[in-house]
């Protein structure tokens, strides 16, 4: 797994915590499916995904005044800083929030635990197939 | 549903590698949708040969993904990824594969209001698209897609509840008419219905048009309008692997008789101006509903995708101030976005899920966009809202909040940035006063019309009364791009109407001939 393909899941992973009700994600169904959209998503939508995790990474100092990364941050004030850049005035920064959410949401909504602990039906394999006849 | 006895078999070819593939055929089709399928089957019944192309692969039921994430993979154009440019970025959901949207939505089936047809007579096209010829064409639809109304299982609590809530505050409100076959309310028709209910034109038109003779290519993303001397003589194009996006052959497609455009709002216009047609409108009259849900969060179990996703609907506020409410379920993974909050409180918000109905309002949108080819051979897109549609959908989700609380909701999660993340029943002044800044609102840009427009005028549209391409000979555009007008109503039906009128119209020029 390339860097920036490790931060991405790494910020995903900060974004979907477990609670006390709903256990963590996946650590290995996030990689697969960071690695799916690595490997098959077109090219604006990686770029999105990874810009998306550096911007997170990298504006605790826009959001909460830390000028540290978001890696060296306690969980509490991460949150605060993701909660902060998912209303800042800056429209183009929020939207970096949106993003990880909407990629996070597809695979954390997807996982078998959490579906469970919701009393979801659990989704089978995407088959991935077309008719070629 | 449609039963046939028997034909003459047709061919389908998938992504091909190798030489130039070389066809030809009476009439050539680029886009399986509503209006591809529908002017296609209309001309194989008329006994012409027929060639489909699709850009995507064609996939049954037992292909479709079960995950959203799938879904965007397999489905959806781009990863669902098209957006607008403007002021703010709304996503374009389209779809990229055989049988087009049809395929991705919720099959919601409605007439051609009466107002559309006489605004559009007014713009000199009444002749060709009477209430009598739409009207004859969507009952043979009706019959053929088993056109019924949202009953039984297609429910569930979250369309009956929306239904509920309209009646109390005594709004127009009834089940929607789908193109649905014993539908059994799984709450996927985004993902493609895997129970074979859904009749979209993958399971429909086109294996039909396959049984009269015609020969259809998936995976075969037309480049251009093959043209010569101002006629349209075929198309040119060239297989794309749906997985690993690489090119394969590339095809040749000679039209004998014509060519008939029905790639979508954001790709036709595209594909004509790829095709070195220069018309001054073309691009031009970009429109659509574009919308945004409220999600109400309720002290028992709604299950939301127990039914079918949009199974109610009202058209109460259709004329004014222009906008119709559906409900509209959403899985798990898509809600994740709309509910504040990073980590914990996320998370903390989403474990109510199963507590939550989410319902839309789509605008009648008086903003008028354009649709351009990219650099790379992408729409672009250039979509703004204006004040007045952004006044119209604040009023909308204004008034689901309110049916929301009517029907027992604890809160209402607007989406709004700028407003609390969650309102409670003494909170709605925050989303009467909620700010009119299109980057303030969670849109979605969904029905899209124009591009192509058809006209009386060639200075101002680009197709004529009978939707031929003007100034170009044996050339149709028969899609959503040609309809000059929104139409604030789920317009598959007016789609396949039109193409079926169009198509019908040609053919029976050509047996005269």
């Amino acid at each position: 797994m390339k860097p920036w393909q490790a931060l991405s899941c790494r910020v995903l992973e900060w974004a979907f915590p477990s609670t006390d009700r709903l256990p963590p994600m996946d650590r290995q169904l996030l990689r697969d499916r960071v690695l799916l959209m690595c490997r098959e998503a077109p090219f604006k939508m990686r770029v999105a995904l990874y810009a998306s995790a550096l911007i997170f990474l990298l504006t605790p100092v826009l959001t909460i005044g830390r000028p540290l990364p978001a890696t060296w941050l306690g969980p509490k004030l991460r949150e605060r800083h993701g909660a902060r850049l998912a209303r800042h005035r800056v429209y183009i920064l929020r939207q970096t929030v949106v993003m990880l959410k909407v990629v996070g949401g597809m695979i954390w909504g997807a996982d078998p635990a959490v579906r469970s602990a919701l009393q979801l039906r659990p989704y089978g394999e995407d088959p991935g197939t077309w008719r070629t006849s | 549903m449609i039963q046939l006895q028997t034909q003459r078999r047709g061919r389908h070819l998938a992504y091909q590698e190798g030489p130039v593939q070389e066809f030809e055929a009476d009439y050539v089709v680029v886009g399986s949708g509503a209006g591809g399928a529908a002017a296609g089957a209309t001309l194989a019944r008329a006994g012409f040969e027929v060639l489909l192309a699709e850009r995507g692969p064609w996939r049954r039921p037992e292909d479709y993904p079960e995950t959203t994430l799938g879904a965007a993979r397999d489905l959806w154009a781009d990863w669902g990824q098209l957006t607008t440019r403007g002021n703010s970025i709304i996503p374009i959901l389209q779809a990229s594969v055989m049988g087009g949207c049809t395929t991705i939505n919720s099959a919601i089936i409605v007439r051609t209001p009466g107002d559309v047809l006489r605004e559009w007579a007014s713009l000199g096209l009444g002749e060709v698209f009477t209430e009598e010829a739409m009207g004859t064409a969507q009952d043979r639809l009706d019959h053929d897609l088993s056109v019924a109304a949202s009953s039984g299982p297609a429910m569930g609590p979250n369309n009956n509840i929306f239904l509920e809530s309209l009646k109390a505050r005594n709004r127009e409100a009834h089940p929607t008419q789908r193109a649905a076959h014993a539908c059994v309310g799984s709450g996927q028709c985004l993902q493609g219905c895997r129970n074979k209910a859904k009749q979209s034109t993958n399971v429909t038109l086109v294996p039909e048009m396959m049984q009269r003779g015609a020969t259809i290519l998936s995976c075969a993303p037309v480049q251009k309008v093959w043209l010569e001397k101002g006629k349209a003589v075929g198309i040119k194009g060239r297989f794309r692997h749906p997985r690993s996006r690489r090119f394969g052959a590339s095809f040749k497609v000679r039209a004998r008789r014509g060519v008939l455009i029905a790639a979508s709002a954001t790709g036709t216009a595209p594909l004509l101006q790829q095709s070195g047609i220069k018309l001054p409108y073309l691009g031009e009259g970009f429109r659509g509903h574009p919308g945004a849900g409220i999600v109400g969060v309720y002290p028992s179990a709604i299950k939301m995708l127990e039914g079918t996703p949009q199974g109610s609907a009202s058209i109460h506020f259709r004329q004014s101030p222009g906008m119709k409410l559906e409900s509209l379920a959403l899985p798990l993974e898509v809600i994740a976005s709309r509910v504040g909050g990073f980590g914990t409180p996320l998370v903390e918000g989403l474990e109510a899920y199963q507590r939550m109905a989410c319902w839309c309002a789509a605008i009648r949108a008086k903003a008028v966009g354009s649709v351009r080819r990219g650099f790379t051979g992408e729409p672009v897109v250039r979509y703004s809202p204006t004040k007045e549609d952004l006044e119209t959908l604040r009023a909308g989700l204004l008034e689901l909040a309110q049916m929301h609380f009517e029907g027992g909701a604890e809160a209402v999660l607007p989406g709004v940035h700028g407003l609390p993340a969650k309102l409670g029943p003494a909170d709605l002044h925050h989303l009467e006063n909620a700010p009119l800044s299109n980057k303030s609102w969670t849109w979605v840009l969904t029905h899209l019309f124009g591009g192509a427009v058809m006209g009386a005028d060639p200075a101002r549209s680009v197709v004529g009364p009978h939707l031929h391409v003007w100034g170009v000979e044996r050339l149709h555009v028969v899609d959503a791009s040609a309809l000059p007008t929104t139409l604030g109503v789920n317009p598959q039906h007016t789609i396949m109407a039109v193409a079926m009128v169009v198509a019908e119209r040609l053919a029976n020029e050509e047996k005269k001939s």
